[in-house]
């Protein structure tokens, strides 16, 4: 009952968790991208520094193997050695040489590339300069004055420090663009970096997130079960007592015959402790006698049939008890059998209580026989005087009629507790349906001319041949032929006909009598119902019988597997009843 | 084929005795002699020499087996078929009977000519396969 919305319940927990996890991980995904590009351009910015730094030293490098030049010429001048010329020469190379590598670093936008132009020609200025100030230290000619200050210049003091001026401002300026650039870059990466470490962290805080919810989910879910577990646990416990307090022995064997499962009346039954049967092999929990007895039930009831029987037992205080048992097999999925319950029931007082009522109806009817034999015997013998009184005659024609109807009475009750307590022998062989309509109305029509009444058989067209028991039948018949005889008025006709009803052999007693109440049809096969419902039977039929005539009739037909039935009128031009009753054919 | 002339009925219901008597009289034709008392049946049946018994079943003192038994073991008697009367109708005891030696079974209530009907039939039958 709770299974169902419990497996929904649990669906929507499940789907609940899927999505948050879904969500988590595609946020995370998404921090992650953006983390992995904001690094990538983090490092780019970096590699950006890095070359304007390259630049800066570009810049630097320029400047000192340029200063290294100035300061090669004035040593030149001081000291007049002539190594420094070649000095010199190499000098000036070097700082053209760093030049070019200053212009391929640096000439990356028009203003710089701009201002190196400029500083190439003032470069170039300073150098012929120098050439003409070598050369002549070189000769040996004589140097203009000495300058006021240095560096000594052939331009003139005032013109070189000017050409200086113009190439360090250049200088300058080429450097503070670079420095700016790689400030810019500085303020860029600081940015990137925050923006990098604030996903990172909010990463952090998600990633967080979703183990935290994972947790609280995992742990509810444990909770859920654990609360699905104890319910299971209670209301297994539920059905075991319920089961355990079933007065019936139950238990339940598997493929391989091992007791799976028994409650407490079949431990008691046998006297055995809880915990001694489940898992045996049920041949060793059952004396070898039982295990005889009951071995091709078990097999029936293993190859998928349900079977139904009673056997006798001795209990754990060693007493018989009748058991009535059912074998009811378990299938599985896909039909095949799993093993089978078996709930046995102690029937013993019950068939001891039949046994009793048996013998006591046998008693009675016993007892009943002898004085109605003599009251039988001496009316018999008493109307068979002659000279006899006309009152007398027929006060004695009363008596004689009733001891009959008593007589009878006791035959029907012995009858039928007979029949229903199985004692009564049926031999069944092929009866021609035919024959025995003829000889029953042959044997009926002495008793029916006494009401006025001709029994007449319909001829049938086919041979009928009943699987029954011809004695039975008969009586059958007669007790039909005699109801549908009282049931009509003088000068009327009881038809019998017999044909083939699909695989039932059909007999019919017709009579053309008023019908059967509407108040009374569900009575007919009732025990007794003539007494019961008296008025409209009086009507119905002025010669009363035993009121156990037609449940005799059901219950012989039902036992040699037919069945018995009416259909009537009593309304119309057509009035009147047909019993019929179907036997097996042969 | 011998003719059926004397009867022995033994039970212990004078009823009984007074009204089978006079139906197998009446209707029979037949000598009809009585005993009431199983003690002194077995004296009754040697002295009367009968030609067939009617002994009921269930009595008072000895019961009509135990009666059957004894009579079959009377030189006299021993030849006497025996027709026992019951009110019990369990078929299987009929059965047993039969076999225990019986001649008939007549079950009770009956009437006076069913009676005579059934002796006699019993009779021509017993009769019959003595003298084939």
């Amino acid at each position: 009952m709770t299974a169902p919305s419990k497996t929904a319940g649990s669906g929507s927990f499940f789907a609940r968790f899927n999505a948050v996890l879904l969500a988590g991980l595609v946020l995370l995904v998404l921090l992650g991208g953006l983390a992995v590009s904001s690094v990538d351009q983090l490092v780019a910015s970096a590699e950006e520094e890095n070359l304007a730094q390259g630049r800066l030293t570009a810049v630097e490098e320029f400047v000192g193997k340029l200063e290294r030049v100035g300061a090669t010429v004035t040593r030149y001048l001081v000291e007049g050695t002539p190594a420094r010329n070649a000095e010199y020469v190499v000098g000036k190379d070097a700082a053209l040489a760093a030049f070019e590598a200053l212009t391929a670093k640096v000439a990356t936008d028009p203003a710089q590339t701009e201002r190196l132009t400029r500083i190439n020609k003032l470069m170039r200025l300073r150098f012929i300069e120098q050439d003409r100030l070598v050369r002549l230290i070189g000769e040996r000619a004589p140097l203009p004055p000495p300058p006021d200050s240095w560096p000594y210049d052939t331009l003139g003091p005032a013109r070189s420090a000017n050409l200086d001026q113009s190439l360090a401002d250049l200088l300058q300026a080429v450097r503070a663009e670079e420095v700016k650039r790689i400030e810019a870059r500085r303020a860029e990466v600081q940015v990137r970096a925050r923006q990098t470490s604030s996903m990172i962290a909010w990463g952090g805080v998600i990633a967080l997130l979703l183990v935290g919810s994972a947790a609280w989910f995992a742990n509810r879910y444990q909770r859920r079960q654990a609360r699905a577990d104890a319910q299971l646990r209670a209301s297994e416990e539920r059905v075991k007592k319920l089961i355990d307090s079933v007065p019936g022995l139950i238990s339940y064997v598997d493929r391989r015959q091992t007791m799976q499962y028994h409650n407490r009346a079949y431990r008691d039954f046998l006297g055995r402790p809880a915990g001694a049967l489940d898992g045996k092999p049920y041949l060793e929990v059952v004396d070898t006698e039982v295990a005889r007895v009951i071995e091709p039930y078990v097999a029936r009831a293993l190859a998928g049939e349900s079977v139904n029987f009673e056997r006798t037992q001795r209990n754990a205080q060693g007493v018989l008890r009748v058991l009535a048992c059912a074998f009811t097999p378990d299938f599985g999925a896909r039909g095949e059998v799993l093993g089978y319950y078996a709930l046995l029931f102690d029937v013993t007082e019950r068939r001891e209580l039949e046994r009793l009522k048996s013998d006591f109806v046998a008693m009675v009817s016993h007892e009943l026989r002898t004085p109605l034999t003599s009251i039988v015997g001496a009316l018999a013998l008493a109307r068979d005087s002659e000279d006899m009184d006309a009152q007398i005659a027929s006060l004695l024609e009363i008596a004689a009629r009733n001891s009959e109807r008593l007589a009878r009475l006791v035959n029907d009750v012995l009858d039928l507790e007979k029949i229903e307590a199985g004692k009564m022998e049926f031999h069944h062989r092929p009866i021609d349906l035919g024959d025995l309509l003829a000889q029953a109305a042959a044997a009926n029509q002495p008793y029916a001319e006494t009401l006025g009444v001709r029994v007449r058989v319909n001829p049938s067209e086919d041979k009928v041949l009943a699987h029954a028991d011809a004695d039975r039948a008969m009586q059958v018949l007669t007790n039909l032929i005699s109801n549908a005889c009282k049931a009509s008025g003088r000068g009327q006709e009881v038809v019998l006909s017999s044909a083939i009803s699909g695989q039932m052999g059909r007999v019919a007693v017709r009579d053309h009598g008023r019908g059967i109440p509407v108040e009374f049809q569900p009575l007919v096969f009732e025990k007794f119902a003539q007494s019961a419902t008296a008025k409209p039977i009086a009507q119905f039929a002025a010669h009363k019988g035993t009121g156990l005539g037609l449940p005799i009739c059901k219950v012989l037909i039902e036992h040699m597997g037919g069945t018995i039935g009416f259909r009537t009128q009593t309304e119309g031009d057509e009035t009147g009843t047909v019993f019929f009753f179907e036997l097996p054919l042969a | 084929m011998k003719v059926l002339r004397h009867i022995l009925q033994i039970d212990d219901e004078e009823d009984i005795l007074v009204i089978s008597k006079l139906a197998l009289e009446r209707y029979g034709g037949y000598a009809v002699t009585t005993c009431n008392d199983s003690a002194q049946a077995l004296e009754v049946a040697t002295r009367s020499e009968p030609d067939l018994i009617l002994l009921d079943l269930m009595m008072l003192g000895q019961d009509g087996r135990a009666l059957a038994r004894q009579f079959a073991q009377s030189a006299v008697l021993s030849e006497v078929p025996i027709v026992f009367v019951t009110a019990t109708v369990a078929p299987e005891l009929r059965q047993a009977l039969k076999s225990a030696g019986a001649a008939g079974v007549i079950l009770k209530p009956f009437s006076p000519k069913e009676l005579v009907a059934q002796v006699q039939a019993v009779w021509d039958q017993v009769a019959g396969t003595k003298s084939e």
